[in-house]
């Protein structure tokens, strides 16, 4: 999906709704188990009518700022976040049984890379699937990049917190990000520009 | 039973035990954030848990799309539940316990 | 496989029981939504049990729309608790 100029404007929109629809469709499908004419059929409608009640989304974005999937990289984000979530629950099982100590807790701010909502929204969640960390707040910046704070139980170094995150935008971006995260992955070794 | 009844079985066992484990924690941890890592972690890892347990033994496209939604719905939903609670209390500031350290270090 | 069903409603049964006392106490209105979003969580696992437990399907959708309706409502009160304070 390349292109320049004017035409590429035109067709892109058509070509996302399409796609939106057919997307929809195999998922109604799915529901109701076979893909019979009557499925597909109201599949169709459904989708039509959905599409034209919610129009926005990731599509409000300009081409730039589009996700794009790449094909092997959502699996490792999936593995990391997998491993996460389950750790995660064995540290809330130990802070459960475990005799009543006082934790220090701690707000950490995190600022991203990435300026994209999408990603800022998978990382924050990500973040709260972790061990000992939930996210509380989170702040747009188009230019600096997303802030987020982070709630942290058992914080014995904000660092530590901050290199976690991101690595996983790290991981995020290369699995859903646009052309516009991958620049600044690229350009920013280092988290702060 | 067969190898797949076994599985549903373990996923099933553990899923539930995840669930005793959210009830436990809510109650006995000191504040309300440390109870939002209790509410959302276990209960995660278990709703998953439970669903690919009921996975192995109904096996039907439907059903299994059913699952796969609940699961993909949690794992969006459950994260931005607690946080938006966390977040209204983060900026009332009425709940942080008193001696939490705030890094205000700009980035 | 009936037995095992049956020992995780149990055990899901004490963690929604546990919950419901942290959503009685308290203390304040964040405590009592987070007991209740965990309280959806764990209806949704007692859905899917309970549909393993019978051999239907027919608590699937149960799950589904609990798990849509349920982040919902913690939402909306996470702006009241926004708007008016604990």
């Amino acid at each position: 999906m390349s292109g320049t100029g004017r035409r590429d404007g035109r067709i892109r929109p058509v070509v996302q709704s399409v796609v939106r629809a057919g997307a929809l469709v195999l998922v109604w499908v799915a529901l109701w188990g076979s893909p019979s004419v009557g499925n597909l059929v109201s599949g169709a409608l459904v989708a039509v009518f959905v599409l034209a009640v919610f129009p926005g989304g990731p599509g409000r974005l300009e081409g730039q700022d589009e996700p794009r999937v790449r094909p092997l990289s959502p699996f490792r984000f999936l593995g990391r976040f997998v491993v996460e979530l389950v750790m995660s629950t064995f540290s809330v099982a130990i802070a459960v049984v475990a005799p009543r100590r006082r934790v220090r807790e701690g707000v950490v701010k995190v600022r991203l890379r990435s300026s994209s909502p999408v990603i800022g929204t998978i990382v924050a969640n990500a973040i709260t699937l972790t061990p000992g960390t939930l996210t509380v707040d989170a702040e747009a910046d188009r230019v600096r990049g997303t802030l987020l704070y982070v709630h942290v139980l058992g914080l014995d170094d904000p660092e530590s917190v901050r290199a976690s995150a991101l690595d996983f935008e790290r991981l995020a971006i290369a699995a859903f990000g646009s052309a516009e995260d991958r620049r600044r992955l690229r350009t920013t070794g280092e988290p702060n520009p | 039973m067969t190898a797949l009844e076994v599985l549903a079985a373990v996923c099933l066992l553990l899923g539930s035990g995840l669930a005793l484990l959210s009830g436990v924690g809510i109650v006995r941890l000191p504040d309300v954030f440390a109870r939002m890592h209790a509410a959302t972690k276990p209960a995660t890892l278990g709703l998953v848990l439970v669903c690919i347990g009921v996975a192995c033994v109904d096996t039907s496209l439907a059903d299994i799309t059913k699952l796969v939604l609940v699961v993909v719905l949690q794992f969006l939903t459950a994260p931005v539940g607690a946080h938006m609670v966390g977040r209204a209390s983060y900026r009332i500031g009425g709940l942080l316990d008193p001696d939490t350290v705030i890094d205000e270090s700009d980035v | 496989m009936s037995t095992v069903t049956l020992v995780c409603l149990v055990l899901v049964s004490i963690g929604a029981l546990l919950t419901t006392v942290r959503l009685v106490i308290g203390p304040s209105v964040a405590d009592r939504v987070v007991a209740t979003d965990l309280l959806l969580t764990l209806l949704t696992m007692g859905a899917g049990i309970l549909s393993a437990r019978t051999g239907t399907g027919t608590y699937l959708i149960v799950m589904v729309v609990i798990a849509v309706l349920g982040f919902l409502g913690t939402a909306m009160v996470a702006r009241f608790i926004e708007g008016r304070g604990p």
